[in-house]
């Protein structure tokens, strides 16, 4: 990349590695980095990866115009249930308007499914009124 | 079922959800492993005609479903239509494009039928209409007479029932004006149990009482469960009373075999 153009960072914070894009607007040329994730400090790996993509590409920190960041670490805390207890408050009368959901079947033609806990609570508790 | 014309026909969402069931219900006596017991099986759907605070008409309907029926390996699901395949929808939703009211929305508790794995909860609604006008409830409900039934010794779910707020049953088939600021209860029917409600995992009727689901009476009285409360109020079960409850009844059973 030329040292002297303006360009851009694009950054994805996944569970296992983060993925680190520069892109030069003016020519579109492209640079990809790649480091492990720092769970207990996801900045660790993004200041760290984009220091090292740098020193490779011989640009200056300056020269970046833009960086945007993205992660699946919140998604992935959902989905794994992980992370801080939390609660969920409703209007009275509607405790459980996140386990009734839609009422919908996501399998029309599975009689035994399962739908998924609550991720306030495993399974959704309600608290008494 | 088969209806032949000119044979007039209506409501085909109660008729044809039964279908499924009494297939399920035949195939339990010889594989009951592969079926679930009765769900509230015909869909509740809600009709509403009256005016806009404006004056103009307007007529709204959505569906809802009550308890499917417990299986082998698990639970009922709660709230959850079978067999149609419907959505719900959200109380925001309704409020946003029509004058009713949703006051109430929950599982309604103690309306699951026992057993080793329960049937899902019904609902229970509290709806009101906005205005000063009076409104039209056309009411196309069923299991109100007929619970759910369990299958393999599980127990029935709770009837559906439906009622003025201060307590005035209602007709579950027929079109009733409702006085203008009334409230309507709908009460969805539970679906049933699968398998001997004392063979149920004691922390899973923790769980269901700790999300007041289930009453700590039912628990007891029905699932042969008593429950105490340790320091931080969370429910426990009591071991030695639960063991003595669930003994008695086991060898109640194998007594009143033994005699027939």
């Amino acid at each position: 990349m030329h040292s002297s153009e303006r360009y851009r960072a694009g950054i994805d914070i996944g569970g296992t590695f983060t993925d680190l894009v520069l892109i030069e607007d003016e020519s579109g040329e492209r640079a990809v980095g790649k480091t492990l994730t720092t769970p207990e400090d996801p900045s660790g790996a993004v200041q760290e990866g984009l220091v090292e993509l740098l020193e490779r590409e011989g640009l200056e920190a300056s020269g970046l115009e833009t960086i945007i960041h993205g992660t699946t670490l919140v998604t992935n805390a959902l989905i794994e249930r992980k992370g801080a207890a939390t609660a969920l408050l409703t209007t009275e009368d509607f405790r459980d308007a996140v386990a009734i959901g839609t009422e919908h079947r996501y399998d029309m033609y599975d009689i035994f499914i399962e739908k998924p806990s609550s991720p306030s609570g495993s399974p959704p508790q309600r608290g008494a009124s | 079922m088969n209806a032949l014309h000119p044979a007039p026909v209506g409501a085909r969402h109660i008729i044809g959800p039964f279908l499924p069931g009494v297939i399920h219900g035949a195939l339990a006596q010889a594989m009951p492993e592969k079926v679930l017991a009765q769900g509230a099986d015909s869909l509740w759907n809600t009709q509403i005609t009256g005016e806009r605070e404006d004056g103009e008409p307007f007529t709204y309907v959505f569906f809802s479903g009550g308890g499917m029926g417990a299986r082998k390996d698990g639970d009922g699901l709660s709230a959850t239509a079978f067999p149609s395949g419907i959505r719900g929808v959200p109380a925001e939703v309704i409020e946003n494009i029509s004058p009713v009211v949703m006051h109430k929305r929950e599982l309604r508790p103690d309306s699951e039928g026992a057993g080793r794995h329960r049937g899902g909860f019904g609902q229970e609604m509290e709806l009101g209409v906005r205005g000063d006008s009076p409104w039209a409830l056309s009411a196309m409900y069923d299991r109100t007479r007929c619970p759910t039934k369990g299958i393999q010794g599980g127990s029935p779910g709770g009837a559906g029932a439906v009622r003025i707020a201060d307590g005035e049953a209602l007709h579950p088939k027929r079109q009733q004006c409702i006085p203008a600021g009334e409230r309507v209860l709908l009460d969805l029917p539970g679906g049933g149990g699968f398998g001997d409600e004392s063979e149920r995992d004691p922390a899973q009727v923790v769980r269901d009482v700790t999300d007041g689901l289930v009453s700590v009476e039912r628990a007891r009285e029905v699932y042969n469960v008593t429950l105490t409360r340790d320091r931080e109020g969370n429910y426990v079960v009591g071991e030695e009373e639960t063991a003595r409850l669930r003994g008695a009844g086991h060898e109640g059973q194998a007594s009143s075999r033994e005699q027939d």
